[in-house]
């Protein structure tokens, strides 16, 4: 702000969010306009922890890509694996057998817990809360040890094969799933019983970053960001996949569309993650959980698309063969890139300390976006 | 009205948290007491040289083509290894090359601590990888 003889004219001011600010989950980057307090601009910057997955899916052979997946999204990895497994089974004509199939489910509906549970302890270091983060990395560390467990990783955990897994699960350890569920349905309460009346968190997140059902479906928002607003959209239910097809996935929504309704709806999914584990591990049947696949895996030439609903939303796959072990070409499509489109519209009118808690519930990882 | 409105959350958050006084904390302290790893745990690798045919399994279907081979027919006509080389810079820990191995002697043990100085120190030989069969024998019983 310059001060001139006639009085005070205010100037804007230009505030660097990032890369490496710890709120910004991630290396991502935001150039704030502020007059005074108030944003008026917004210009996020990406990139930074490009990779260049898309383009490795064209240089390593079909097998060899594998484990690639897991570094796309590291908090819920085990979605990446299905969705491009899952193209990739699509392209070959390769379905998995029953029990691999209900232990994806079990497995993936794991990893969106424990990515919830991430999602809420950092947006509510956000707020301004400490403890909460404290309670839920307890019981996701309880979920990561379940899957390394199985899969012998914590976050990369390269469990998913063509026409099925890695290994097969044994009994105990689906025991042990089982009677985890009561207890992460308890902390679940817990965390609401913590939050949910907490009148300062309240007043923090309600009525802020509001988004409505045209602009939400305009941007192409998918996942808890979009049922927030409204539309009941939930691609386990919508556009059924591997075991989700023979049951049917309640939809979670709230109608405001505000920072509340998406912690509501998130913290509601997790609930629902429970309800469905409760039904996987009463359905998984014996038996193998390898189908029979070809030694030398060579995509056709076709291209499909194959998208599952991660925790954040549609992570689609788009795979073409063109005969070769290789992928002509691979596209994703990650959620958290195009949820977080909306971020220059969402943030413009609020304060810059609501400008942490909007992007906070964005959920944003940064491995997907810049991939 | 409001005050009630927000004593009544502190006192339910409260609850919670009074809960939580009298626990016992459930954070282990690192380097005294082991990080638990389960069998199926993807450290470093072990390698029952003996065993190894030089089929280049591995070698092929490693994704980012850490592991070098070298090996050369013996007097009895069978493979000897000669030189097996994992780098470590490069290795994502995927399983890949574990469950290609044919004879199944190249296997993930628990050992997660393999940070060194510098970069060569992370490039191990069959030295380092080497791996009893007996031992195996006696940690699966």
């Amino acid at each position: 702000m310059i001060a001139n003889k006639e009085g005070i004219t205010q100037e804007e001011l230009v505030i660097n969010l990032g890369p490496q600010h710890p709120s910004t989950h991630g290396v991502f980057r935001m150039v704030l306009e502020c007059r005074g307090e108030s944003i008026v601009g917004v210009t996020p910057h990406m990139g930074y922890l490009h990779r260049g997955f898309e383009k490795l899916a064209e240089r390593r052979t079909a097998v060899q890509y594998q484990p690639y997946p897991d570094r796309w999204d590291y908090l819920a990895a085990m979605f990446d694996e299905m969705a491009y497994i899952g193209a990739a089974e699509a392209l070959l004509g390769i379905e998995a057998p029953p029990r691999a199939e209900w232990l994806r489910g079990i497995v993936m509906e794991l990893n969106r817990l424990s990515s919830h549970l991430l999602w809420l302890g950092t947006f509510l270091l956000d707020v301004g809360a400490l403890s909460p983060f404290l309670y839920t990395f307890r019981e996701r560390e309880m979920i990561l040890d379940l899957l390394m467990e199985l899969t012998g990783a914590r976050l990369t955990y390269s469990y998913l094969r063509f026409g099925g897994l890695a290994h097969d699960a044994e009994d105990i350890w689906l025991k042990k799933v089982r009677a985890g569920i009561p207890y992460f349905r308890s902390r679940v309460r817990e965390y609401r019983q913590l939050i949910d009346d907490n009148e300062i968190f309240r007043k923090r997140v309600q009525n802020i970053g509001v988004i409505d059902q045209d602009t939400a479906i305009r941007y192409g928002l998918t996942g808890p960001m979009l049922r927030a607003s409204g539309p009941a959209w939930d691609l386990r239910r919508h556009r059924p996949y591997g075991v989700y097809r023979q049951i049917e996935t309640p939809v979670v929504t709230r109608d405001k569309g505000d920072t509340w309704s998406r912690y509501q709806v998130r913290m509601d999914e997790m609930d629902v993650s429970l309800d469905l584990l409760d039904i996987f591990l009463e359905g998984i049947e014996p038996g193998a959980v390898n189908a029979k696949v070809p030694k030398n895996i060579k995509f056709p030439e076709a291209d499909t698309y194959f998208a599952v609903e991660g925790p954040r939303g549609e992570l689609g796959v788009y795979l073409a063969g063109d005969g070769t072990a290789h992928a002509k070409r691979m596209k994703i499509r990650p959620p958290s890139l195009f949820n977080l489109q909306v971020l220059s519209q969402l943030l413009v009118g609020h304060m810059v300390s609501d400008a942490v808690v909007i992007l906070g519930s964005v959920d944003i990882v940064l491995g997907e976006v810049d991939r | 009205m409001h005050v009630k409105q927000i004593s009544r959350g502190l006192v339910m958050g409260l609850k919670v948290t009074g809960t939580h006084v009298f626990k016992k904390p459930i954070t282990r302290p690192y380097p005294e007491q082991r990080a638990s790893t389960p069998p199926r745990f993807r450290g470093a690798h072990r390698l029952i040289e003996e065993d190894c045919v030089v089929c280049h399994a591995c070698d092929r279907v490693c994704p980012v083509n850490c592991i070098v081979i070298k090996g050369f027919r013996g007097e009895d006509r069978r493979f000897v290894l000669e030189q097996f080389d994992i780098d470590y810079n490069l290795c994502m820990f995927c399983n890949l090359c574990v469950e290609a191995c044919p004879p199944k002697c190249l296997l993930m043990g628990p050992e997660f601590e393999i940070s060194s100085e510098s970069h060569k120190d992370l490039v191990w030989s069959i030295k380092d990888l080497r791996y009893e069969k007996e031992t195996r024998k006696e940690e699966s019983l």
